[in-house]
């Protein structure tokens, strides 16, 4: 009698330790990292397409943890659900069978969108105009037409979000230039910026 | 028969491949360089040196050494603008691997870029006044605090170095609340020292 109570017992708990460990309620925690290119933008959403978990992302956050825990060799495929405003998202190691080496890899590469800097030169007469952002450095000749404005592109994109700030590193011979404050320094918005102002007086 | 030739030219062949081992095997002392680009890089072993070119991708002493002599590979003077070392393989023993391959590794010299401020007083109600100050896009940015001045001035220094060569433009990306900020000496070209002749002057609004 005492032995099949005993029997019963251990029964159970093998049952209650195997369930622990194995079907459909997994262990596993679907997670990864975020890096960002320039800066963070909102309004990222992961999904697992696998068990259609969604998962909106904090701005900013550089790691995330999906909530449903997932089994031994499930599958699973993490893809962009919405792309942030102003940036675009890219995800690696993010389609495979869960097991420890592969469910805490996911990657997920932000990268905010690049515009132009750019604006118009007025007044420019004199050769030798050099306008930098930072270490951007574009030269500037004078017009054909004397009077006429010349406009002028950084070489680099500035990113959505990202501060610039021109100024001038060598003032052309004869006149001396100033960038006009209205725009500069300031953040690259949604859309190319090429309303920054150079005016040029004579010496 | 036709194998018993064949045996004989092995056999040769080995014998010859053992005649060009006699003596001490000679080793060049020798490795690979990354990012040089400017002239002026003379390695040394000893006493021996080589000068490396600009935009080189190796170098090799003339002089070879024999199995088991040690060498040891320095920079006995650095190219214009960069900062080189021998990262792996600096010294060894010939012969303890196959050939001598070290590596030598450049990167261009940077510094500081920074100055002084003045008139960055605290708010009349006590609280600190800031500004944030921006080298363009991509070179960093640095708050300045009345809470770090004496008397309204003080230093401030880039977190971000700049490169020798590069050229930096910094601007006030925000004023101080009911000051008004202007940069004098502001833009120019990174070159051999750090820059220190920033100046920020601060009035009120």
């Amino acid at each position: 009698m005492k032995s099949s109570y005993l029997r019963a017992g251990l029964a159970l708990l093998c049952a209650v330790i195997l369930s622990a460990c194995g079907g459909g309620n997994g262990n596993l925690q679907l997670s990864g990292t975020i890096t960002y290119n320039g800066v963070a933008k909102a309004g990222l959403a992961l999904v697992n397409k696998s068990n259609g978990e969604k998962l909106p992302i904090t701005t900013g956050s550089t790691t995330f943890v999906f909530t449903k825990l997932l089994g031994n060799d499930e599958t699973f495929d993490v893809e962009i659900d919405t792309q942030p405003t102003g940036a675009n998202c890219t995800v690696a190691n993010n389609i495979n069978k869960a097991n420890v080496y592969t469910v805490y890899y996911v990657a997920v590469t932000c990268t905010a969108t690049p515009h132009v800097l750019g604006g118009t030169v007025k007044g420019l007469s004199g050769t030798g105009l050099v306008l930098a952002n930072g270490a951007d450095l574009v030269s500037i000749l004078p017009p054909a037409s004397a009077g006429a404005d010349v406009s002028f592109t950084f070489p680099a994109m500035v990113s959505d979000g990202s501060p610039y700030g021109g100024t001038v590193l060598a003032q052309p011979a004869g006149q001396t230039c100033k960038f006009d404050s209205a725009l500069n320094p300031g953040t690259m918005g949604s859309a190319d910026q090429k309303g920054l102002i150079v005016n040029c007086v004579n010496n | 028969m036709k194998f018993s030739y064949v045996s004989a030219v092995a056999t040769l062949a080995a014998a010859a491949a053992l005649a060009g081992c006699g003596g001490k095997a000679q080793f060049t002392v020798q490795g690979s360089v990354n990012g040089l680009a400017n002239s002026g890089l003379i390695l040394a072993n000893g006493s021996d040196t080589v000068t490396v070119p600009s935009g080189a991708t190796s170098f090799a002493f003339s002089r070879q050494i024999d199995y088991g002599t040690d060498y040891n590979i320095t920079v006995k003077q650095q190219p214009a603008h960069m900062t080189c070392a021998v990262t792996s393989g600096a010294s060894g023993s010939a012969g303890h691997n196959i050939a001598i391959q070290a590596v030598v590794s450049c990167a261009q010299n940077e510094y500081t870029l920074g100055g002084q401020f003045t008139g960055l007083t605290a708010a009349a109600d006590g609280t600190a006044r800031t500004l944030v100050l921006l080298n363009g896009s991509a070179g960093g940015s640095v708050t300045v605090s009345s809470a770090s001045a004496t008397a309204g001035a003080g230093d401030f220094v880039f977190g971000s170095t700049v490169a020798d060569g590069q050229a930096y433009g910094v601007t006030v990306l925000t004023q101080p609340t009911g000051l008004f900020c202007t940069v004098t000496n502001g833009t120019g070209v990174m070159h051999e020292v750090a820059v220190s002749n920033l100046l920020v002057s601060c009035v009120p609004q």
